[in-house]
């Protein structure tokens, strides 16, 4: 037994000598990558498993891709390829960000310009949410959602939502969409968001509750703590066939529209197979997979829905939607982010 | 003397592993965040390299970032107290019994550290929510709807019945290290229990008291999951307010400029509690 292991002072330093030497060596190590790799910085969870389901195994698998999932937080991601900005060969092939923060990462000069030519599928993209330096991948519009045993007639506009006061949900994650709303319905334009901040101020001190997670909205609409607030449609349906009993009402003014965007880092180490990544993303096979299980609309103009899905996610007619004013959004953020902390603290 | 030098030798190489890793893997963290602290933040590239005490100037002269650090203290030192006055008893009694469910009762105290404070944040969730125990208690009795959570009374409940085990098992250990004849010798020489507790075992047990507070205090102080579960968007403590900043914000320089405040606020209260502990403890 002692004779299989003895630790003797040899052993160790050679042990200790290997360990001490293994970040040397992991660069290179990471470098060697073979020609088919590419590697995708997304969120975990659901939406990284159906981007393997419906995209990867599917569509990459067969053409020889072998796609990596680095799965994190949006900011932490985003300041990794900060962070790498400045290497000529970077970690990650394609970034999925929110559409705002795609557009600060191109405001940054890091992304590469997309094209046909590359991505022969971006003639599909329904031309509202079209970028020249990123994709749309899904969408959903911002709804007022609302519990219709305890609200008789709903909402149709902001204004008609925030006389719920203190029956108001807002999601402390997205409050400047709330903001935006505001803005498109008593500013006439999304993007003058810092002119709402006394709308905002007078639904808190109304007493409208603001949650830290996406998930504690709809436990608050079931136990009658809120009776309205604004969040994506997707979410509605999600937890509609939770059990949860929720409706959707589409503002008249017009809805923002949460989309999730993709994006090719100038410094992408596989350029090929991330242009593919994104070209097989706006499949239309694709595309439905994720209308069908997640409930987030295809950002295409030839992936119709058909049957149940489509039932499901059909929006009414006259809906609006819109994209975010992103260099508007991207200006003001810091200063909203601070302003919004301290008006919660008041209480 | 000649004898004792490869002893020391000795010693030392012994020791080197476990310091070079405590070195590299504390130390340098901590340089490097103090270097990130004195950084500018800039949305586009994230970080300018500067030197500027700008991100510790913004917090201490802004009496919203103060009155968070002030929040936190104040949460800190009243669950302290209150593990101390509800531990204190508990302790005493398992270390004094000669119980054969002795071993149950220590176990009772322990088992709920096998459970992580995230678990039992959304425990105390169900219990002071909207529709939750307390509530349905309340609704039983003819009041109308009440909500706990989100409120500074549960983030409090909720660290404290964290920290409790801590304070618990600290002080069980030292009383236990109290000869009772001491106590027994205060009985006899007609001291009631009251003064036999604050003149025999309080100060023999003070020691005890320190390392159990400071312990329990320094958990409160860093405390994560339940103010961000239990005091919900509109309590700001600390911890939560430092990983917004980090990773919510993205505003590195800040975030490390609060860690450092927050780390020398803690470390200079336990350093001067721990005097005080101190001075008092060789004063008797």
């Amino acid at each position: 037994m002692t004779d299989l292991f003895t630790p003797n002072r040899r052993r160790i330093l050679t042990l200790a000598a290997g360990a001490a030497a293994t970040p040397i060596f992991a660069p290179a190590v990471l470098r060697a990558q073979e020609p088919g790799r590419c590697v995708l910085s997304t969120w975990g969870g659901d939406y990284a498993k159906l981007l393997t389901q419906n995209i990867e195994e599917p569509l990459l698998k067969p053409k020889g891709i072998e796609v990596v999932q680095d799965a994190g937080t949006e900011p932490t991601r985003v300041a990794k390829s900060i962070a790498q900005r400045r290497l000529p060969r970077g970690s990650v092939d394609v970034i999925c960000v929110q559409a705002p923060a795609a557009y600060d990462l191109e405001d940054s000069g890091m992304l590469e310009p997309l094209d046909e030519g590359k991505i022969p599928n971006l003639k599909y993209v329904q031309p509202a949410f079209a970028t020249p330096y990123s994709i749309p991948h899904i969408y959903s519009p911002q709804v007022i959602a609302y519990s219709p045993e305890r609200v008789k007639t709903p909402p149709k506009s902001f204004d008609e939502m925030a006389a719920y006061g203190g029956k108001v949900g807002i999601l402390d994650n997205s409050y400047i969409w709330v903001a935006m709303a505001a803005a498109l319905k008593q500013q006439g334009d999304p993007g003058k968001i810092a002119e709402v901040k006394g709308t905002l101020e007078k639904l808190i001190k109304a007493g409208a509750k603001a949650y830290t997670s996406t998930e504690a909205f709809a436990p608050a609409i079931k136990s009658g703590e809120i009776d309205v607030g604004l969040v994506w449609h997707a979410r509605v349906l999600f937890w509609t066939k939770g059990g949860v009993e929720m409706k959707s009402s589409f503002p008249a003014e017009g809805c923002l529209t949460y989309v999730s965007s993709m994006c090719v880092l100038k410094n992408a180490p596989n350029k090929a197979a991330a242009f593919a990544y994104i070209n097989a993303a706006l499949d239309p096979r694709a595309q439905r997979g994720f209308a069908d299980s997640m409930g987030y609309h295809p950002t295409i103009t030839n992936a119709a829905l058909e049957g149940e899905v489509a039932t499901r996610l059909a929006l009414p007619d006259g809906a609006k939607l819109m994209p975010a004013p992103y260099p508007q959004l991207s200006a003001v953020r810091d200063d909203m982010n601070d302003w919004w902390r301290r008006l919660l603290d008041r209480r | 003397m000649r004898a004792r030098r490869p002893e020391g030798l000795t010693a030392s190489l012994l020791i080197g592993p476990a310091t070079m890793v405590v070195m590299l893997s504390l130390v340098l963290p901590l340089a490097l965040l103090a270097r990130y602290s004195l950084n500018k933040y800039d949305r586009r590239t994230f970080m300018i390299e500067a030197f500027t005490p700008e991100n510790y100037l913004r917090f201490v002269t802004d009496p919203f970032y103060t009155g968070v650090l002030w929040t936190t203290f104040s949460i800190a030192i009243v669950t302290t107290l209150l593990c101390l006055i509800l531990g204190f008893p508990i302790a005493y009694k398992l270390a004094r019994s000669q119980s054969r469910w002795k071993s149950i009762g220590v176990l009772l105290i322990i088992l709920p550290l096998f459970i992580g404070s995230t678990v039992r944040a959304l425990g105390w969730m169900g219990v002071l929510g909207r529709g939750g125990i307390v509530d349905a208690l309340y609704g039983a009795l003819g009041g109308s709807g009440i909500s706990l959570l989100y409120t500074s009374f549960a983030v409090g409940i909720g660290i404290l019945s964290i920290n409790l085990p801590y304070m618990i098992l600290t002080l069980q250990s030292v009383i236990e290290g109290i000869d009772a004849r001491l106590e027994e010798a205060a009985d006899s020489l007609g001291a009631d229990p009251t003064r036999r507790f604050w003149h025999v075992v309080l100060p023999l047990a003070l020691p005890g008291i320190g390392t159990g507070g400071i312990l329990v205090f320094i958990l409160a102080m860093n405390a994560y999951a339940t103010p961000f579960l239990l005091g919900g968007a509109r309590f700001q403590m600390m911890a939560p307010m430092l990983y917004r900043e980090f990773a919510v914000n993205n505003n590195w320089p800040f975030a490390a400029a609060i860690a450092f405040i927050l780390m020398l606020t803690t470390l200079s209260l336990t350093a001067i509690s721990g005097l005080l502990v101190q001075r008092r403890y060789k004063a008797q």
